[in-house]
């Protein structure tokens, strides 16, 4: 699909995704100007405290924004605010370099001069070195909001939304279209944004130090004129938006139900099914925390009470969260779970879902006949010949790959860690040989693959089961009603269908959630 | 007045100012001057607080300058420096308010104000909404020196104000500085390397060598006395002459003339002559040492016989000169009547010298032929 067949399908999406951006982008730059510009200034008077600080901020911005990110989940949960304090820290380094070099650049002799006519250290600083520096400190503020429009596109991947959303969610399901739908609006939004911060600051710089705005007064002056009110506006339409946002912070309704999912199409359309069912079926007003990244995101933000439930699978509760070595018995799974996340997290898993969304692996079927493989264990053989690309958390966990490899005594001739939906791109285009696959996986059947057979039982179960945590489903107990008859309407096969509809049709999770509840009778058109 | 009382500096171990003692009278021009590194900068500097003192005390009128907090302080005086001084980001007319603004005057007052200030250093009305870098150098100082005047301090401080300027315009500057102070009777104290200038401007000069003061006094005596052997190298030896009218008849004329009273025989004047190896002798009162006239030779040549007494014959010169009279005047008075001598009296007529065509060219001639002769201010 087209980025514009897309965006004209999802044009109001596109919308809200955009302001919701710009939001999120105005936010952190003004929050990093109102520190970052306080913190120049103090470095430049305390010359000593410079190096360190300014350290510091380069060392932030060293740090890749993903693990940055992973850092501040604990502390800030998910949602905008976390987004918004990385970005903060990301934008603070030009800021505060630029005032300093700024500030440090003016002649001691004007200073000094300054002092010797009796200004106060505040008069000067207002009236000298603020504006002499002004120029260049929005050169730096400059660079700021354009890194930052482009860094807010990972606000998605914790559920603050943005228009990383359409990029991430593109991504998962290889949507080019609407990949491009998230990053030509972040484009064009950092170009108009650079474009109205060099007016800025050409506004800023006093006339006397343009020397060809010296010569024709007259036109720097309409000029300036008509860059104000360019501005004026601008800025009123940001004010705007910040201030709609702050009423609906406030707003915020007590009777919230707030889903959460991570961030691939299953997940999507679950928390989409789960929605609109509990929309349809309770008084309750559903907040959508879609698309939020791996398990300890989406497990951390419901223990933190960042959202009341998403659907975990049992396999992954049971060995990851809990840390016990896999199994492949599914009540034992599904049992220990139960009882120990409930203990020690207080949250509750409801009736396991009627899918299985384990993990297997897929290879081409010219692969597949070229080296004989139909079932995992012939892995054992041909395991060494082939390059494999999985997804990290497949390739990190304990029962992933080091366990494969184990279990069938091989080691495959490289792997690497490959997200989402681009292990079928590289698999396709012949950079990797074997992939990992979720067995309800949509995209096996776009891309035609033989899934390996588990002839030795080796991959624990997946079973899909929604959690919520204790005091939410003491306050919401109907919430469990119409959770468990959707899950008995869910096997692999049609989970698969479903996941084919987005991830093949190019139809988006919620449109595809919303026909299945139609089509079963479940809600109302 | 300004009285530095045993003021010293140290930065870090290293004392740059050796207990100065100093005093700065009221509505005087002072000059500090000295080679670069010899703390004068920082001696004005201390005096607004802009360099603290390490000891000693510095008081205006009296008053220790560590009583008055340092902005109100730097308020009361008035303070250019080189250039810099200027905002470049703001107008003229908001460089020259800003010192009435930190006085919070009222705009009227300020609008008055400006207008004077104006006129006072010759800047037209249109240059106040330009920048300081649309102004020469020259037009830039004025409107430094129009902002140090602004709320009209008693005291201003000058770092050098005009040292970066072309010669024509630093000129015009030390002349138009040097008709408002004597207009205003401002306390200025000037911080300059240029002797020139100091000269020039100055009512009284403060040379300084390795934060000690070397000496403190008026240009011609500077000039005239150096107190010791660094003041006269560094004023130059010839300075003078480009000051001529600090050469003042009492220090070129002959002094040690023959004299003979009224009542001497010609005779024995003649002889005095002779033995003298001079061709005029001076008539004075005996007594009262009152210049009477003169006796030449050309004067007795005429004469028949040598009988008669020196008051028969002897010239009264009406055109003579009295002891301050500047070499500029001495000449234009021997040009103008055309004499080949005039006699220099003092404040009571009495003839204590002569200065003659003859003697003049020796003298003017000094500066251009090395002096193998005496040393010192030699004329």
């Amino acid at each position: 699909m087209s980025i514009f067949t897309y965006m004209f399908a999802n044009w109001s999406q596109v919308f809200t995704l955009l302001i919701e951006h710009i939001q999120l982008t105005a936010l952190a730059v003004s929050i990093a100007i109102l520190v970052g510009v306080p913190i120049g200034i103090l470095i430049s008077y305390k010359r000593w405290l410079g190096k360190p600080v300014l350290s510091f901020a380069n060392l932030v911005q060293a740090i890749p924004s993903m693990a940055l990110l992973g850092f501040a989940i604990p502390f800030f949960g998910i949602g905008p605010v976390p987004a918004v304090i990385i970005v903060i820290l990301y934008s603070l380094l030009p800021i505060i370099k630029n005032t300093y070099t700024g500030i440090t650049q003016i002649s001691p002799q004007m200073i000094e001069s300054a002092t010797g006519i009796g200004m106060t250290r505040w008069q000067i600083l207002r009236k000298i070195q603020f504006p002499l520096t002004l120029p260049i400190l929005m050169a730096g503020v400059r660079i700021s909001a354009v890194t930052a429009v482009g860094l807010m596109t990972i606000a998605a991947f914790i559920g603050a939304g943005g228009l990383g959303y359409l990029v991430f969610s593109g991504i998962q399901t290889v949507n080019n279209g609407q990949i491009m739908a998230g990053a030509l609006p972040a484009c064009i939004l950092a170009l108009v944004l650079d474009w109205l911060l060099s007016l800025v600051e050409e506004l800023v710089t006093p006339i006397s130090l343009q020397p060809e705005a010296l010569k024709n007064r007259d036109t720097i002056t309409r000029k300036r004129k008509k860059q104000k009110a360019t501005l004026a506006v601008a800025a009123l339409v940001v004010i705007g938006l910040l201030f709609n946002s702050l009423i609906g912070q406030l707003n915020k309704d007590k009777n919230v139900f707030r889903i959460g999912s991570k961030n691939f199409t299953e997940q999507m359309i679950l928390g989409n099914l789960i929605g609109d069912l509990l929309e349809a079926k309770t008084d309750l007003k559903v907040e959508r925390h879609l698309n939020l990244g791996g398990t300890n995101v989406c497990f951390t933000a419901l223990d933190t009470n960042e959202i009341d439930m998403y659907v975990e699978y049992t396999g992954t509760l049971y060995a990851e969260v809990l840390a016990n070595p896999p199994i492949s018995d599914v009540v034992k799974v599904y049992d220990t779970s139960k009882k120990d996340i409930q203990e020690k997290y207080n949250i509750v898993l409801l009736k396991q879902m009627n899918f299985n969304n384990g993990y297997s692996m897929a290879i081409t079927k010219s692969l597949a006949t070229k080296y004989k493989i139909s079932k995992l264990s012939d892995l054992t053989n041909s395991g060494r010949l082939l390059r494999a690309g999985t997804t990290l958390e497949f390739l990190n966990r304990a029962d992933g790959m080091a366990s494969l490899e184990h279990a069938f005594d091989f080691k495959f001739k490289s792997a690497k860690g490959l997200d989402g939906a681009s292990r079928y791109i590289a698999l396709e285009s012949g950079d990797v040989d074997i992939i990992d696959a979720f067995t309800t996986d949509g995209l096996l059947k776009k891309f035609d693959l033989v899934v390996l057979k588990d002839d030795k039982n080796f991959f624990p179960p997946y079973f899909a089961v929604p959690l919520v945590r204790s005091d939410v489903l003491k306050k919401h107990p109907e919430i469990v009603k119409p959770i468990e008859e959707l899950g008995a309407l869910l096997d692999d096969e049609t989970m698969k269908g479903l996941n084919y509809q987005v991830e093949e049709k190019g139809k988006s999770p919620e449109t595809v959630a919303h026909e299945f509840l139609v089509e079963k009778g479940l809600i109302e058109k | 007045m300004i009285k530095f009382a045993n003021v010293t500096k140290k930065y870090k171990n290293q004392e740059v100012l050796h207990g100065i003692d100093l005093e700065i009278p009221k509505g005087k021009l002072i000059s500090i001057i000295g080679s670069s590194g010899c703390g004068k900068t920082t001696m004005l500097k201390m005096i607004n607080r802009l360099v603290p003192i390490t000891s000693g005390t510095i008081s205006i009128n009296g008053k220790n300058i560590l009583d008055t907090p340092p902005v109100e302080l730097r308020k009361q005086i008035g303070y250019v420096i080189q250039q810099t001084g200027l905002f470049p980001h703001m107008t003229i007319e908001e460089n020259i308010a800003l010192p009435m603004l930190l006085h919070k005057w009222s705009e009227k007052d300020i609008a008055t104000r400006m207008k004077e200030l104006l006129n006072m250093v010759s800047l037209s009305h249109d240059m106040l909404q330009r920048f300081p870098t649309e102004l020469s150098g020259g037009q830039q100082q004025r409107v430094g020196v129009a902002r140090a005047f602004s709320t009209n301090p008693d005291i201003i401080l000058m770092d050098e104000p005009f040292s970066a300027l072309d010669p024509i315009t630093r000129n015009n500057l030390q002349e138009e500085l040097n008709d408002l102070q004597k207009e205003l009777l401002k306390t200025i104290v000037f911080v300059t390397h240029d002797m020139d200038e100091a000269i020039k401007i100055s009512d009284t000069i403060c040379l300084m060598r390795n934060g000690s003061i070397e000496q403190f006094a008026t240009p011609e005596e500077l000039l005239k006395n150096p107190a010791n052997d660094f003041v006269e190298t560094f004023i130059g030896k010839n300075r003078i002459w480009s000051s001529p009218e600090f050469i003042k008849a009492k220090d070129i004329m002959i002094e040690n003339i023959p004299t003979c009273g009224p009542k001497t025989s010609l005779l024995s004047c003649l002889e005095k002559m002779r033995s003298e190896v001079l061709d005029y002798i001076l008539v004075r009162n005996r007594l009262t040492s009152e210049f009477l006239g003169v006796l030449t030779a050309g004067m007795l040549r005429d004469l028949p016989n040598y009988e008669g007494i020196a008051s028969d014959i002897m010239g009264q010169p009406v055109l003579t000169l009295s002891e301050t009279d500047s070499l500029v005047e001495i000449l234009q008075k021997i040009n103008e009547h055309n004499r080949p001598y005039l006699i220099v009296l003092d404040e009571n007529k009495v003839a204590t010298g002569i200065i003659t065509r003859k003697s003049l060219i020796a003298i003017l001639g000094k500066q251009y032929l090395s002096d193998d002769s005496d040393e010192g201010m030699v004329i």
